[in-house]
């Protein structure tokens, strides 16, 4: 059981629905599917960004997607191996923390800029299962495609 | 705007079945308005890149359930835990150097990289007109043709997420409609009229109910004489603006779930083809003419692949609308004002309309129950016929094959009581109106603040072409609204209410 702060937990809309739900704040909230390890960690995003104000979602998506940039504390807050990564993606995604999941994917995002086919594989661990004929033929691909 | 491309399904389950039953034996569906036909909705094909839907893996014996999880771990790596609407949703956040190579990774990321609405988004959000359309999104992003793309399978592996955009595309649509035909019974299928009513049949029946005109003189031409008349000009495309011959190419070749939709206001100024057909006298009579400079766009070419249509709306400011089909044919549901269709979501006031499935989507996993709905109607609308939207009904709208189509949305005299009891009721929703000093301009991201309630009322009156008895309803209705609001209204002074426009939903169906 972890003790928190409402408006800490309530970047969670998940949380501040359910607290909404049960009409009383003090209560203990279960998230069985999130390790204490994880929510931890997330709490202690939700803790330096509960003043945030809630990002006006769908509209400004878009704009916002494509730009990888982080703020430095986030950048620092995602220094962590792959799999607490992952780990923090699929949190923010349940837990519905919009902010948070945009940083987790912008994160996966600056990993992958840059590094070859190879590279990606080592970096997130992946096997590579293609035949030499398929290699050859994304060879060729990438021949055709590179630069666009 | 551009929505979120990949957004979560709430009624996931419902296709996810259809799925199923696809792949097993090809259970059909019994209509619930039919005693003998059946009606089922198949896929020819395979998924081009050996994807099977994730129901076929609950089938299947355990050692392939348990050598698939071993699969993912292997070729997903530590994006394995994720589900995989989330990986997709990574996915967004990548350019497209990022995204091709993370595809040339493993033949499972192959699969997840080459999402074609994933490609679609990027080369919508690169504004760039293509010189070419290559069959897919992916292939005219990169300007590759399909020979040099590699071919990557992915055989083994079990996704919704990966095949469910596939089976919408695929599934045979048109032939699960077109068994709809003939079972139809009369109280269910919109009425079709093989001759005009009369002026005063419309006004006083058949304008509050939808129909289908089966005589009438429109235009001739086809869509390939549009090709070699118009190719080099350019069109409007929902969120894109392409030569007509370049979005020929992608309307005869493309397999997007919701093909791209030529939809152009500006077709009449473009083209001189609006002087090519005559307005049904029926449809003549109509009131926002009085509007001139400030009325929103009312007039539209319509161009778009089978599949390619509109999904649940009511069109604006509670105009009414004609729709004839020049060449193909399109297939419509319809339901009443007060009848929300299965499968759509409205706030409270009907400002915000949330249909969050595709056209396919949607007939696979709610028109039985539509159909059982009261107040359902449907109807198909061939090459040189004409149907007819009443004010507030709610509509979808799809092709069955490559269709051009004419509509206009306007006012008949029956209506335009409705419409000013939604300018009062509805400011809010108000749309598409233009400034008067500058009847050209495009740029609606102004928001003037019009009177429009007033302003239509007074022309409607200085037009001398309403009857007496409407300008009576007015009139009456005017004093109900209380003397104090009236006289601000009429006086149009600085206390009167005015409300803004913002939103252009110039580019809606009718």
């Amino acid at each position: 059981m972890i003790d928190t702060e409402k408006d800490v937990a309530e970047r969670s809309v998940l949380i501040k629905n359910m607290i909404e739900d049960v009409g009383d704040a003090s209560t203990e909230i279960p998230i069985p599917n999130v390790t204490a390890n994880v929510l931890k960690k997330v709490l202690e995003w939700c803790e330096h960004h509960k003043g945030d104000p809630i990002a006006a979602n769908e509209d400004d998506t878009d704009a916002r997607k494509k730009s990888t940039d982080i703020d430095e504390w986030d950048q620092k807050f995602m220094q962590v191996d792959q799999e607490m990564l992952f780990e923090i993606i699929l949190a923010a995604n349940y837990l519905d923390i919009k902010a948070l999941l945009e940083v987790g994917c912008k994160t996966v995002a600056n990993m992958i800029k840059g590094k070859t086919p190879e590279e990606i594989r080592r970096t997130f661990n992946i096997q590579n299962d293609f035949t030499p004929e398929e290699e050859a033929q994304i060879r060729r691909e990438n021949e055709w495609a590179e630069d666009r | 705007m551009v929505e979120s491309i990949l957004p979560k399904r709430p009624i996931f389950d419902s296709i996810a079945e259809q799925f199923a039953t696809h792949t097993a034996t090809d259970v059909s569906h019994k209509r619930s308005r039919t005693s003998n036909k059946q009606s089922a909705i198949t896929v020819h094909m395979n998924h081009p890149l050996g994807i099977k839907p994730f129901g076929n893996l609950i089938l299947c014996d355990n050692d392939v359930y348990f050598s698939s999880t071993q699969i993912r771990a292997k070729f997903l790596g530590y994006f394995a835990i994720l589900p995989d609407e989330l990986i997709s949703l990574v996915l967004q956040t990548l350019g497209a150097t990022e995204l091709r190579r993370l595809g040339y990774s493993s033949r499972i990321f192959s699969a997840f990289a080459a999402q074609d609405d994933l490609w679609k988004q990027l080369f919508i959000s690169r504004a760039k007109s293509p010189h070419n359309w290559h069959g897919t999104w992916r292939r005219t992003y990169l300007e590759i043709e399909e020979e040099n793309e590699a071919r990557l399978q992915c055989h083994g592996f079990y996704s919704d997420t990966l095949y469910r955009p596939f089976f919408c595309a695929s599934c045979n649509l048109t032939e699960y409609l077109q068994n709809l035909r003939t079972t139809g019974s009369e109280s269910t299928t919109i009425a079709r009229l093989s001759q005009c009513p009369s002026k005063n049949e419309f006004d006083t029946h058949w304008a509050f109910r939808p129909f289908i005109l089966e005589q009438h003189q429109w235009p001739t031409w086809t869509i390939k004489d549009l090709e070699r008349e118009y190719g080099s000009l350019i069109f409007i495309q929902e969120c894109v603006q392409w030569k007509l011959a370049v979005y020929s190419q992608y309307m005869r070749h493309n397999t997007d779930e919701s093909p791209l939709y030529l939809f152009d206001r500006e077709f009449a100024d473009k083209t001189g083809l609006a002087a090519d057909y005559k307005v049904p006298d029926i449809f003549a009579a109509d009131y926002f003419k009085v509007l001139e400079s400030i009325r929103p766009d009312y007039q539209w070419l319509i161009i778009g692949p089978e599949r390619s249509g509109s999904t649940f709306h009511k069109d604006p400011n509670a105009t009414s609308a004609w729709n004839a089909v020049i060449e193909g044919e399109k297939y419509w549901v319809m339901f009443p004002p007060d009848v929300l269709p299965p499968g759509v979501f409205t706030s409270d006031d009907e400002s915000e309309v949330t249909s969050p499935l595709s056209i396919a989507e949607w007939i696979l996993g709610f028109h039985k129950a539509a159909m059982s709905t009261p107040g359902y109607v449907d109807g198909f609308c061939r090459a040189g016929e004409v149907v007819y939207v009443p004010s507030g009904w709610w509509h979808l709208v799809v092709n069955l094959s490559n269709t051009a189509a004419i509509t206009q949305n306007f006012v008949p005299l029956s209506h335009v009581m409705s419409v000013l009891k939604f300018f009062h009721h509805k400011k809010d929703q108000i749309s598409g109106f233009r400034q008067s000093q500058s009847p050209d301009d495009d740029d609606e991201n102004e928001t003037p603040e019009m009177d429009v309630l007033s302003i239509f009322i007074q022309r409607l009156k200085d037009s001398n072409t309403l009857p007496g008895s409407t300008i009576q309803k007015i009139d009456e209705w005017s004093n109900s609204l209380g003397e104090s609001k009236w006289t601000k209204l009429t006086d149009g002074k600085e206390d009167s209410f005015s409300f803004g426009f913002g939103e252009d939903s110039s580019d809606e169906e009718s």
